[in-house]
């Protein structure tokens, strides 16, 4: 019996919302990029504004250009193309609107937190506990409406894009809510549940995988569908995209230790991470292909479209940036590029050409179908596509060279076996003409940005005065009427059980049954996703050999953990690493390579992963506490060339001593050993700060800085890296804080193994 | 006795290689569906340009 015809109309109004929101957030994330370029080259032209200092506003950037601009569109993608897919109006129109309202919300709550110094300090993932809260309620509200669609649809068969999305929306949700769970002190901070190695491990476990399924997964979903529909005609190969997606769901999600090569993380997780990055290229490339190859036929019609001219330059780039990937993972090829802006090009690559070209390719088919006419200028989107590839031709150039220059200056050593550019800075000086070029390339880019709202918006205003709506008509989906492989095991039969089973494997059959079965086909997915996550998380976060401790290493003082909030605030992780990778070139820079067993108590990690400035593990004592106030102030009063904004309102704002206490607290419940500490913190704090105070005059410096944010900061930063110079405390005061940093002790003490080699 | 008490004596480090061995089963699995899926996955490949009624104004 066929089932009757059903009536249905699609939601096309949240489609145009998405896309709106998507051109309006590319053009502020991207011009806040640019602002960040110039900042570079120009360190004062934050005009002694901390919202607009660099620490503070790249967050902003990185956080718009991912979940605002890149956000919105795949969720433009997903709305538009999902309905069609599916033969079903979205399951809630309700939960559509409070998910793009939502969703808004939840950028202007970044954009109003960041530039003030509310963050988590954790790369990708620096929004604060509340707005971290309404992403997972909004992304709910998402996923609930996503897959209620799914449910009511009335096409058998879920096509291969929904499974990239619906892998996006299960995986999104697990590294969300694992990476930020986090202890609130205030309505705007928290710390970290994790510390140190563990950390860093869940960061980069979370980041990677934010760009595999937020920036990559979503995205093959879009290519599935917006390029065969565009191109007009079917996908090469379906079975390629199949593999391409079970390749990667199951892949990808092993990787991410490669952020985090010769650091403290365990040598087995690194080289895991190295292996399944390496083993990523197959599949990567097997979807470019298959992308590219979708176009035949259609070739012709490439140079008159800038849709197609868009789509085959964005999958050109994800071609080149999941080479790049694989090969950056390399050891040996990451001892040269980490830190360097060889990472910043790589990822610009992946964004700009893929995601955003990808992006501008669908807003250009998109717009005159959600807004019924034909699209304003198609001679604008041509300029913008040669204006856009030029311009990230020119910013991933100039920094590449510039990744690779800064990279070999660092190791290089001349011929008595020093270091040929020990300051840092003639490092720093001899990249700033690529910067200059990384400028012009964003500038470019810009403009591009600039011209697809101006053709959307010009678009949108000729839209007819009514749309329309037009009716559907696809049969309920009853129930499944063809064949249902099942297993079969005959009474008599000359084959066993096990072997009947093994040909009902081997047919594949199974698989027919999920693809119509979507809640199964979910449950599998998060399966693979959580089975490879917990092979590499466990025995990181159980194995105390993983992080052998140090006797010596003791707790922040009160105060130097109040400089450690206000390191994290300022967002001096942006630029500067805390991670002395076992490198000649980086012991003879820096000191003694870093040990995990060094960070048991940094609530979250600061390790970094760009040297802007150089890294300052070993800071602690190296210089005293009037350089700091100099170096704050004006850091080209000590470094004529430094590129560093200055910090002048940590010379005027208060130190907040009320809430030391407070941060104490919540430290100690994570478990750092606080003793006595707990009991006085306020007091201890304010001791050492006269302390400090005092010395700085003494030095020539100036007085009353022991009620400023300056004097908590130079705490925190003459602290670094001390502990294991300094002799363990006697057993009757083990667990008792330190109140200063003891500078006179000499010998390390170290009940440590490090999985590191000495050097390389 | 604590859970990492526990663990680190298990010797864990063969959850190194056994990833190796489930993405091998994976991908086998998976391979083998796809060799199966002939005439469904040129089905599957025709539904995004089945999808849609073209409207006015539209592109053709």
């Amino acid at each position: 019996m066929s089932a009757q015809n059903e009536q249905f109309t699609y939601d096309d109004a949240i489609v145009r919302k998405f896309a709106f929101a998507t051109a309006i957030w590319g053009l502020v994330a991207t011009l806040a990029g640019l602002w960040l370029a110039v900042m570079l080259v120009m360190p004062t032209w934050n005009f002694g504004l901390p919202q607009l200092s660099f620490g503070r506003l790249r967050p902003l950037h990185t956080n718009a250009a991912i979940f605002a601009f890149a956000g919105n569109a795949v969720f433009a993608a997903v709305y538009y193309s999902s309905q069609r897919l599916l033969k079903a109006r979205m399951f809630s129109d309700g939960l559509s609107k409070f998910h793009f309202w939502g969703w808004q919300a939840i950028i202007v709550a970044a954009a109003l937190t960041l530039p003030f110094g509310y963050t988590q300090g954790k790369e990708y993932a620096e929004l604060e506990w509340p707005i971290d809260l309404a992403i997972a309620v909004v992304w709910i509200a998402f996923a609930v409406n996503f897959f209620g669609t799914i449910a009511r649809r009335r096409e058998r068969h879920i096509y291969v894009a929904i499974w990239f999305y619906m892998a996006s929306v299960i995986t999104v949700t697990i590294l969300h809510v694992f990476n930020n769970l986090s202890l609130p002190i205030s309505p705007l901070k928290s710390y970290s549940v994790y510390a140190g190695a563990q950390d860093a491990f869940m960061q980069w476990w979370y980041g990677h995988n934010a760009v595999a399924f937020f920036l990559t997964t979503p995205f093959l979903g879009l290519m599935y569908y917006f390029l065969p529909k565009a191109a007009e005609r079917p996908v090469f190969s379906y079975r390629l995209s199949i593999l391409h997606f079970w390749s990667l769901v199951f892949i990808y999600i092993w990787a991410g230790p490669h952020h985090l090569h010769y650091t403290a993380l365990p040598e087995w997780a690194s080289t895991l991470g190295m292996l399944f990055s390496v083993m990523l290229w197959m599949p990567s490339w097997g979807g470019m292909i298959n992308g590219l190859m979708t176009l035949r036929g259609a070739w012709n019609r490439v140079s008159e479209d800038p849709v197609l001219k868009f789509f085959v330059v964005g999958i050109t780039f994800y071609g080149m940036a999941t080479f790049e990937g694989p090969m950056l993972s390399i050891k040996s090829v990451n001892a040269l590029s980490h830190y360097t802006d060889w990472t910043i090009a790589h990822v610009h690559s992946g964004a700009l050409g893929w995601n955003g070209f990808m992006t501008f390719g669908m807003l250009y088919w998109l717009a005159p179908r959600i807004f019924q006419t034909k699209l304003w200028s198609k001679k604008l989107a041509e300029t913008h596509f040669w204006v856009g590839t030029v311009g990230i031709l020119l910013y991933i150039v100039a920094i590449y060279s510039a990744g690779v220059t800064q990279g070999l200056m660092w190791r290089a050593f001349d011929e008595t076996g020093r270091l040929a550019y020990p300051d840092f800075v003639e490092t720093v000086v001899r990249i700033l003409p690529m910067y200059w070029v990384r400028v012009l390339g964003g500038l470019l880019f810009v403009s591009g940005m600039a011209m697809a709202l101006l053709n959307i918006l010009m678009t949108w205003k000729n839209r007819p005065a009514k749309y329309e709506d037009p009716v559907q008509e696809a049969p309920a989906l009853g129930d499944y009427t063809g064949e249902t492989p099942r297993l079969v095991i005959p009474a008599y039969s000359t084959i066993t059980d096990f072997g009947h089973r093994v040909i009902y494997f081997a047919n594949a059959k199974w698989h027919r049954v999920w693809e119509r079965k979507p809640l199964r086909f979910a449950l599998w997915t998060t399966a693979a996703v959580l089975v490879a996550s917990l092979f590499e998380m466990v025995p990181t976060f159980l194995i105390r050999s993983n992080v052998p401790s140090i006797a010596s290493v003791k707790p922040y003082t009160p105060l130097e953990l109040t400089g450690r909030d206000i390191y994290v605030a300022e967002g001096c992780y942006n630029c500067h690493s805390q991670m002395i990778r076992p490198i000649r070139s980086e012991t003879e820079r820096y000191g003694e390579y870093s040990k995990p067993g060094e960070f048991v108590y940094d609530h979250p990690f600061q390790w970094g992963s760009r040297r802007i400035g150089p890294d300052l593990q070993r800071e602690g004592g190296k210089y005293p506490h009037l350089w700091h106030v100099r170096h704050m102030q004006d850091p080209r009063s000590v470094t004529p060339q430094s590129i560093m904004p200055a910090y002048s309102w940590l010379f005027s704002d208060d130190l907040d001593y009320a809430s030391v206490q407070k941060r104490v607290d919540a430290m100690t419940m994570l478990g750092v050993p606080y003793g006595d500490a707990v009991l006085h913190a306020e007091s201890l704090a304010r001791a050492q700060a006269q302390d400090i105070s005092r010395e700085i005059v003494k030095q020539g410096g100036p007085d009353h800085l022991e009620a400023k944010k300056i004097i908590a900061l130079i705490a925190y930063l003459q602290r670094l890296g001390t502990d294991i110079t300094r002799l363990p405390a006697a057993p009757s005061q083990e667990n008792r804080a330190q109140s200063a940093p003891s500078p006179a002790a000499t010998t390390a003490v170290l009940d440590t193994h490090s999985s590191h080699p000495e050097a390389i | 006795m604590k859970l990492s008490d526990i663990v680190s004596g298990m010797h864990l480090s063969i959850f190194a290689e056994v990833p190796l061995l489930i993405f091998l089963g994976v991908f086998i699995g998976v391979a083998m569906h796809i060799m199966q899926t002939g005439e469904q996955a040129k089905q599957a490949s025709l539904i995004p340009l089945s999808d849609d009624t073209r409207r006015k104004g539209e592109p053709q």
